[in-house]
């Protein structure tokens, strides 16, 4: 756990060091004291990134080029460390601890950091990239190798859309059957991780007071593929797409355009349950996950 | 005023991995050498850059017009191993496993790098095909997704040509452990696994 987090020129927060306790702690202050600082504050020096849209261009305080972070943090055989990271306007520094570098999953196995607030409901409101970066989140931590498996998809897609650019159909080819199966592996793999999420969704759901709404069922959405016959059903797409293709410069097919929705019978909660509901939501998939992969339970 | 070694360290930080800080501190130690050993230096740098030209057949590094692995006549010259760079004939040649001689193609196909099949030598490769006698081509690429696409952009060419195609195999490292290796690996490994004669 948090015992001490000390943060030095972090937006309005020009240095303070804050001792927490056992249990739960709660921030109480006036309007633009830099509580959300605080949190994103101890979100950063945790994860070693601001968190998602913001870039650490924007959170060195205004009258400084650079900053610190520094916490202590209580480990499981009742000792503690304490890690060190400077940061300025381009990035964050490699984490340090007792002057010797060390990696972010030195850190990972220690602490798990979540950032959640207000825009947790972006994730059912906006575009699907939200839920895309939802989802992102999660698989990475129930399987390690989901990040790579996301490196890899990306790579061949810039090369398949240089390829279109280039309007060559030979070169196109070469990094279509890598595309389809990849997009295949991402899929089946964001699949089967929605399924485990929702199951224990579902179980906590019947315990909260939510008018209306009974079993969950999530429902990835594949763009316009046949999920049963996904590697001849996304081929064909492709093949079906393919001026349109050439004449854009980029694949409109695969795993970059899932999307999923969440049903109650045959209703979708997007777009016929109240905010309060999908805020909700929101939060079990995250906590969900959390008690699947993050070691903590509801 | 100018600093007296930044010449230099304009000069080092060209090179690939040496950044501003490692560049001073090369500078601070070729300056620390004795004059001779700067002069012999600069002296193989111009010598090796000047001398060295390509193999004609393989496109392997070389100061003759053949280059040692072509024009030894030990070398089974029915098997020929296609690599990406002459840095990877050099790793193949430390395991000792492989006696054939090689065709360098320059680098691998990217559309991203501006990297198509006409600019590697891939035609030479051909050409090589053609006016030989070969019984197997070995594509030796890296695992990457451009050596997957010149992969399957080469086993296009040359299905019509009557000598046995092979990749190299993914699997695992020697000395490894299952449960730390990484899954697509793994993955490949189940899936090319082999009988135990």
């Amino acid at each position: 756990m948090l015992n001490r987090l000390w943060v030095r020129n972090f937006r309005n927060l020009s240095e303070q060091i804050i001792d927490f306790k056992p249990g739960v702690t709660v921030i109480v202050g006036d309007n633009n004291q830099g509580k959300t600082n605080l949190l994103e504050a101890v979100y950063c020096s945790a994860a070693g990134r601001p968190i998602q849209g913001e870039r650490f261009s924007d959170l060195v305080n205004y009258h400084a080029d650079s900053g610190v972070f520094a916490m202590e943090i209580g480990i499981t055989n009742g000792g503690r460390i304490r890690i060190y990271r400077d940061f300025d306007r381009a990035g964050v520094k490699r984490p340090v601890l007792d002057g010797k570098g060390l990696s972010q999953k030195d850190i990972s196995g220690h602490i798990d950091v979540v950032y959640w607030s207000a825009e947790i409901i972006r994730s059912f409101q906006e575009s699907a990239d939200y839920r895309r970066d939802l989802l992102d989140e999660i698989c990475k931590k129930s399987n390690l190798a989901y990040e790579k498996l996301i490196r890899s998809y990306a790579r061949v897609l810039s090369q398949r859309n240089a390829a279109l650019k280039s309007g060559s159909a030979v070169l196109v080819e070469l990094y279509t059957p890598t595309l389809i199966e990849l997009s295949l592996k991402i899929t089946d793999l964001r699949r089967s991780v929605l399924s485990e999420v929702f199951d224990t969704v579902n179980h906590y759901v019947p315990l909260l007071p939510l008018d209306g709404v009974g079993e969950l069922e999530p429902i990835l959405a594949i763009k316009r593929i046949d999920s049963n016959k996904y590697i001849k059903s996304m081929a064909d797409v492709l093949m079906e797409c393919s001026a349109k293709e050439y004449a854009l410069g980029y694949t409109t097919v695969g795993a970059h355009r899932d999307d999923f929705d969440v049903l109650v019978g045959n209703r979708s909660v997007i777009q016929f349950f109240s905010r309060g509901v999908c805020r909700v939501l929101a939060v079990l998939i995250n906590l969900s996950a959390l008690e699947l992969w993050g070691g903590g339970e509801l | 005023m100018l600093n007296p070694i930044s010449p230099l360290v304009e000069q080092l930080v060209k090179l690939p991995g040496v950044g501003q800080k490692s560049a001073q501190r090369l500078a601070f130690f070729i300056l620390s050498m004795p004059v001779k050993d700067v002069e012999q230096f600069s002296t193989v740098i111009r010598d090796v850059r000047n001398r060295v030209t390509y193999c004609q057949q393989c496109f392997n590094l070389t100061l003759e017009p053949l280059c040692a692995i072509c024009s030894n006549p030990k070398r089974d010259a029915f098997r020929l191993c296609v690599v990406a760079d002459p840095k990877d004939i050099f790793s193949i040649e430390r395991t000792l496993e492989f006696d054939g001689i090689y065709h360098v193609l320059g680098g691998l196909i990217s559309p991203l790098d501006g990297v198509t099949p006409e600019s590697i030598r891939i035609s030479e490769l051909i050409y090589r095909l053609r006016s030989g006698d070969f019984k197997e081509v070995v594509l030796a690429v890296n695992p990457t997704i451009e050596g997957e696409a010149t992969v399957l952009y080469l086993a296009s060419i040359l299905k019509t040509f009557s000598v046995r195609l092979t990749k190299l195999a993914y699997g695992l490292p020697i000395g490894g452990d299952l449960e730390y290796a990484d899954e697509l690996t793994l993955q490949r490994a189940v899936a090319a696994r082999i009988t135990i004669e």
